[in-house]
């Protein structure tokens, strides 16, 4: 994925709203297990980032999603089938 | 590497819950006196956590068909429903339970957990859409998982957000809606006929689970779709009956006469031992009894408001309107542990409900009120409360 994509872009600024400032949001980092996000947030991070990118995903998918920038690959391709 | 490890955060949280004297999980109440009353060691324990809404387990007309039904059929089916298990004593409350609720088909499960699970894990197969209510019972999570439909949950009691999620989805597939009547851990009420708009218009069926709303809400007791006037819309309705049918077991009613199909291909049906006699009779009986004297779910709602203005002059934090579920949130779940002890000393049992059976990570002290509370039992409770404060 590319770092520079819109997408990428938008998921960091929500994730940011959920997260400490101390916290890096790269590609690479693991949403749960580094950014400490509690379980219940999740849920309302998700929408929200459906929403700005007019897409649902399932939860089949979500429970496959670890890193940042596999939801972002993810994304990506739910726009793509449109 | 064992086995058991997953484990150790349950078993230290189930300790350190028992560090403030009684475990609130599994207690066992030694006698039952009434549907309001166990007598645990020497101690007489008003119950007020029960959902015994009607207050039918002790009901003389519900005991005598339990007991005909033993002598008539015995103890238990030994088979499933497709197999040996079925006795006229369930085709019969398949009836009963179409007629009542003038739906086209009727199927009944063993417990309310495999209703649900049978039926939508079935009605929604690869290539479909089921779309729930985020604040869904554990057993519709579980339907989903077993399901080979795609899931997608939306904001609770938002019929503009289920409207958006559906507009997203892709055109091939069918989609199923599920919501629940009343949500059984806040006690709050869908907006059911909002909902069942939604759907239809964005050609999805939509499935109520009415296991806490049957026998409370609604004219003649038939649940919210009812309460709601929806429901001759909805496309199926799921209840339970170890609520308001003081008894065990589960049905799905369908306006959709192929729902009869789904004995077929369920494996929650087909894989189990139908209900025992003396539950399937227990539950037609307390339906006659739900359709014959609507005083009982007026006293419900009497007793209810008596409680929920009482504890709303107490200060204390109600979630919903009064209702037969009144759920009482305090601060953090060590507050919830220690006053449901309190309580407890006090002589009243109500449920301990905390994460992660919980929305939201709240903690709460539930009550559920019931037909056969008097209101001198009501008061007591009150006072309990108040001495917690
Ligand atoms: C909303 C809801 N659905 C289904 C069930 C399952 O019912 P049963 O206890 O009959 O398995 C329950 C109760 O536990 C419930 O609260």
């Amino acid at each position: 994925m590319n770092v520079d994509s819109t997408v990428f872009q938008s998921i960091r600024t929500i994730l940011s709203g959920y997260v400490d400032g101390a916290h890096e949001i790269a590609p690479h980092t693991r949403i749960i297990a580094d950014l400490e996000i509690d379980s219940v947030n999740v849920f309302d991070l998700i929408m929200e980032i459906e929403d700005a990118n007019d897409v649902s995903i399932s939860m089949e998918t979500i429970s496959t999603i670890h890193t940042v920038g596999e939801l972002t690959d993810v994304v990506e391709s739910l726009i793509r089938a449109k | 590497m064992s086995l058991f490890d997953k484990f150790e955060r349950l078993r230290e949280r189930n300790e350190y819950a028992k560090t403030f004297g009684r475990s609130p999980i599994g207690m066992p109440f030694e006698e039952m006196l009434s549907p309001t009353r166990a007598r645990v060691g020497n101690r007489e324990i008003i119950l007020i956590g029960t959902n015994n809404y009607l207050g039918l387990t002790f009901d003389h007309s519900v005991l005598r068909a339990m007991t005909d039904a033993v002598e008539r059929y015995g103890s238990g089916t030994t088979g499933s429903r497709q197999a040996n298990g079925t006795y006229t004593a369930h085709t019969d409350l398949e009836d009963q339970l179409k007629a009542h609720f003038g739906a086209a088909s009727a199927i009944v499960f063993t417990t309310g957990y495999q209703t649900n699970l049978g039926t939508i894990s079935t009605l929604a197969g690869q290539g479909d859409h089921l779309l729930i209510d985020s604040d869904s019972h554990a057993c519709i999570y579980d339907a989903c998982r077993l399901s080979d439909a795609a899931t997608h949950r939306f904001k609770h009691n938002d019929p503009e957000n289920l409207q958006r999620r559906l507009q997203r989805l892709p055109d091939t597939g069918a989609r199923l809606v599920v919501v629940e009547g009343m949500y059984s851990m806040f006690g709050d009420v869908a907006p059911l006929a909002e909902f069942v708009d939604v759907a239809h218009a964005n050609g999805a069926m939509i499935f109520v689970d009415e296991a806490h709303s049957v026998g409370c809400y609604g004219p003649m007791g038939r649940g919210i779709a009812e309460e709601q006037g929806v429901l001759e819309q909805v496309d199926f309705l799921s209840g339970t009956f170890s609520k308001s049918f003081a008894s065990v077991g589960g049905f799905c009613i369908s306006k959709h006469a192929e729902f009869e199909s789904v004995r077929l291909a369920s494996r929650a049906y087909l894989f189990t031992a139908s209900g025992t006699p003396a539950n399937i009779a227990a539950a037609g009986a307390a339906l006659t009894e739900m359709r014959l004297r609507p005083e009982l779910r007026q006293q419900l709602w009497d007793r209810s408001r008596q409680l929920h203005a009482g504890l709303a002059k107490l200060g204390f934090d109600l979630v919903a309107p009064a209702g037969p579920v009144i759920a009482v949130r305090r601060p953090d779940e060590v507050t919830a542990i220690r006053e449901w002890n309190h309580l407890f000393a006090d002589n009243v049992y109500v449920n301990l409900a905390v994460p992660p059976a919980t929305p939201g990570g709240t903690s709460l002290l539930r009550l559920s009120v019931s037909a056969a509370h008097s209101s001198e039992e009501i008061d007591a409770v009150l006072a309990a409360f108040e001495r917690l404060l």
